[in-house]
């Protein structure tokens, strides 16, 4: 376990999650409390990614929860697999096996089709595993209520079986994009986080942390074009993941500083919607590529290597 | 470390927490425990993570984290000292504080008690609006006489009328080869033509996709007196119904899904109001229509939306246009319900030439100008069937 934030932090950046001092104390707190994280932020920006990152440095399991419209506790939770006891039946009917034992085999674990929430309750190798319920702002209003009793006794009864304590909690985080808004009651269980776009210094140093092969003049270039984006009003803004594509692209195309013409043949990149593609015309192209810094005045602003 | 915290913070933690409690922050006796217990393993010298400690277990949503931010630089102090200052401009604060410190369990206590009265006494505060205005009068009462003092009375009106529609629209089920669910009775019903074998498994799902609401609401110069309680309304069902979209138009037309998404209501207002250019401008029904079907319809639409226009229908653009448009979005749209906020008039009838050239395509003609007429909605929406509905 990690001693201070300190120390999370670095193994944080360690693993390639570059992130700001509040982000770790959170994440340092949910880990010494034991209670979930709610994590909000706008989209690209990197909250799934903290489950991942924390799966990782924790070296133990991620678990998986995507939401979705009509996620039901079946989906979610296990479900007895149907056809299978049916063919068992079948075949117990030929041997004519007595009937008190069949009724035990069919509903014992075997015929359990386990879904992550039960994975998670239920593991067994001895450290906590990571559970990511995914967008859960997509999901219907029952299941998050239902969701908020599993959280708040890390317990889940099967009728045919008992009750499945956990053993070792999870260690649970939840995002959402708050397209619609969360129960109270499922918040006040959860640390709350917002994370917001990243500053530049800081696009910078995840950019080149993860495409570790980028020039840092184009790096810089394009995280600074990317800060001028977000100023504006886009539908949907590019978050970091699109800085990262974007990155990516340009190399491919093997492009050593961003230039107009750079820019418009690969705006796809950072821009997904009609509207967006249409505004960012309108506004014009030069008005974000005029404000990058002259060549000669990156030498001063060296960037941070993570 | 627990004790000497418990000693001289607790008090100091549970005033802040009251502080915060009264801007509207959620917060509950077992939130103030946790911030206790996260506070016992940060450095408590280290002024940002003492503060990011309290906001995580403080704070419940974006907007929260502005207050939370203020409160906290006012009662703690802008420099680097820890205990809360105690000067005039923490108001009744810090005695209370002081009170707390000499006999530190009870102001606990007293703590405690006030929490489990918690929602309760929230709704209590705001009673005075609706005592002496018994429901009824509410709902009828005409949404240009209200004022905006009672925003917040509607607003939760609005949110309760919405998520039950929400809830209704969701139970139903179906029998489906994809669906997740075992349906037991259907399964046994059709062995009996196999002589009792089970031969399929029946499985069903939700009976109704959730429903996908694409809202237009006229915002020209015409419209304006209703119009922020209306946008309102929609801004609620915006959240309730992550799947819909909310365009505005006047003389063009502006999507704003993404802003009613991100933002609280007052800021999303000003947001919409920067963005639409054309905010009580003219109106181009059919212009605007007719981007709305070439950019939108296929993409959003896909044959399943119902399309809610809010507009009193008063066009200064071609009656050709807008008929060919509404024809083609008649074709496209599974239901065209039209509100107008004229409608509630007793004497009104739809003689200006836009609200007649659209008539004809419309399948709901609705007033928009009170709550009821909001209720009505609800009961149209309900009523209509799913797409995988058998008929």
């Amino acid at each position: 376990m990690f001693k201070t934030i300190e120390a999370l932090q670095k193994t944080l950046e360690e693993a390639k999650y570059i992130t700001e001092r509040s982000t770790a104390t959170v994440l340092y707190l949910a880990l010494k409390l034991g209670k979930p994280i709610l994590v909000e932020g706008e989209a690209g920006v990197g909250k799934t990614e903290i489950a991942k990152v924390l799966a990782q440095i924790l070296d133990t399991r991620l678990i998986r929860l995507q939401c979705y419209e009509g996620l039901d506790a079946a989906t979610a939770l296990y479900e007895w697999n149907y056809p299978k006891q049916l063919l068992w039946m079948k075949q117990a009917e030929v041997c004519a096996a007595p009937r008190e034992s069949l009724g035990k085999e069919i509903f014992s674990p075997e015929f359990l089709i386990r879904r992550p929430l039960l994975e998670a309750i239920q593991n067994d190798s001895g450290k906590s595993p990571v559970l990511l319920i995914d967008e859960i702002d997509r999901a219907d209003e029952e299941f998050e209520a239902f969701l908020l009793e599993v959280l708040s006794d890390f317990q889940i009864s099967i009728p045919e079986i008992g009750t499945i304590r956990a053993q070792k909690r999870p260690l649970v985080v939840l995002t959402s994009n708050r397209t619609r808004e969360l129960h109270d009651a499922l918040k006040r269980r959860c640390l709350y986080h917002w994370i917001d776009y990243p500053s530049l210094e800081k696009e910078t140093r995840i950019v080149l942390a993860k495409v570790p092969q980028a020039k840092g003049i184009l790096v810089h270039q394009v995280c600074a074009f990317m800060q001028r984006v977000r100023e504006k009003d886009f539908f949907k803004k590019p978050g970091i993941a699109e800085t990262l594509d974007w990155v990516q692209a340009l190399m491919a195309l093997g492009k050593q500083d961003l230039d107009p013409e750079a820019v418009r043949e690969t705006l796809g990149c950072i821009f997904k919607y009609y509207e967006d593609l249409k505004q960012a015309e309108e506004l014009g192209l030069p008005g974000f590529l005029g404000l990058f810094p002259r060549k000669d005045d990156l030498t001063g602003a060296r960037v941070p290597c993570a | 470390m627990q004790r000497s915290l418990s000693g001289g913070l607790l008090p100091h933690l549970l005033g802040f927490a009251r502080r915060l409690r009264k801007d509207g922050l959620k917060i509950t006796p077992g939130r103030v425990l946790d911030a206790l217990r996260s506070l016992s393993f940060v450095d408590l010298s280290a002024r940002p993570d003492f503060a990011a400690s309290l906001k995580s277990n403080f704070v419940s949503s974006r907007n929260e984290i502005a207050v939370f931010d203020a409160r906290f630089e006012e009662f703690w102090g802008k420099v680097q000292e820890l205990l809360p200052r105690e000067t005039p401009s923490c108001g009744d604060e810090p005695e209370a504080a002081e009170e707390g410190e000499k006999a530190g369990p009870d102001s606990g206590f007293e703590f405690l008690e006030e929490d489990s009265a918690g929602d309760e006494e929230g709704e209590k505060k705001e009673e005075p609006v609706w005592s002496y205005s018994p429901q009824e009068k509410l709902t009828v009462k005409d949404f240009r006489d209200f004022s905006l003092e009672e925003t917040s009375a509607l607003n939760r009106e609005f949110q309760r009328l919405i998520s039950q529609w929400a809830m209704k629209m969701s139970r139903r089920k179906t029998p489906s080869a994809k669906g997740r669910e075992m349906d037991f009775r259907r399964t046994l019903r059709r062995t009996v033509r196999q002589g009792g074998e089970i031969v399929e498994l029946v499985r069903r799902r939700p009976k109704q996709k959730p429903l996908k609401i694409i809202v237009l609401c006229d915002v020209s110069g015409s419209m304006d007196p209703a119009l922020t309680f209306i946008l309102q309304f929609f801004f609620r069902m915006q959240r309730s119904f992550p799947r819909s979209e909310t365009f505005v138009f006047s003389t063009r037309l502006t999507r704003i899904t993404d802003i009613l998404r991100r933002n609280r209501w007052p800021d999303a207002l000003q947001a919409i109001g920067q963005r639409a250019r054309d905010w009580s401008g003219g109106t181009r029904i059919g212009e605007c229509l007719e981007v709305f079907n070439d950019r939108y319809m296929k993409g959003l639409a896909a044959g399943s939306a119902i399309l809610i226009f809010i507009s009193d229908g008063w066009d200064r653009g071609e009656p050709e246009l807008l008929a060919a448009e509404m024809k083609l979005l008649k074709r496209r749209a599974r239901r065209i319900i039209w509100m107008n906020p004229l409608l509630g008039a007793p004497d009104y009838e739809p003689l200006c030439l836009g609200m007649r050239t659209a008539l004809p395509y419309i399948d709901h003609f609705l007033p928009a100008h009170n709550l009821l007429a909001l209720k009505n909605l609800g009961e149209v929406l309900t009523a209509i069937p799913g797409p995988g509905d058998a008929v």
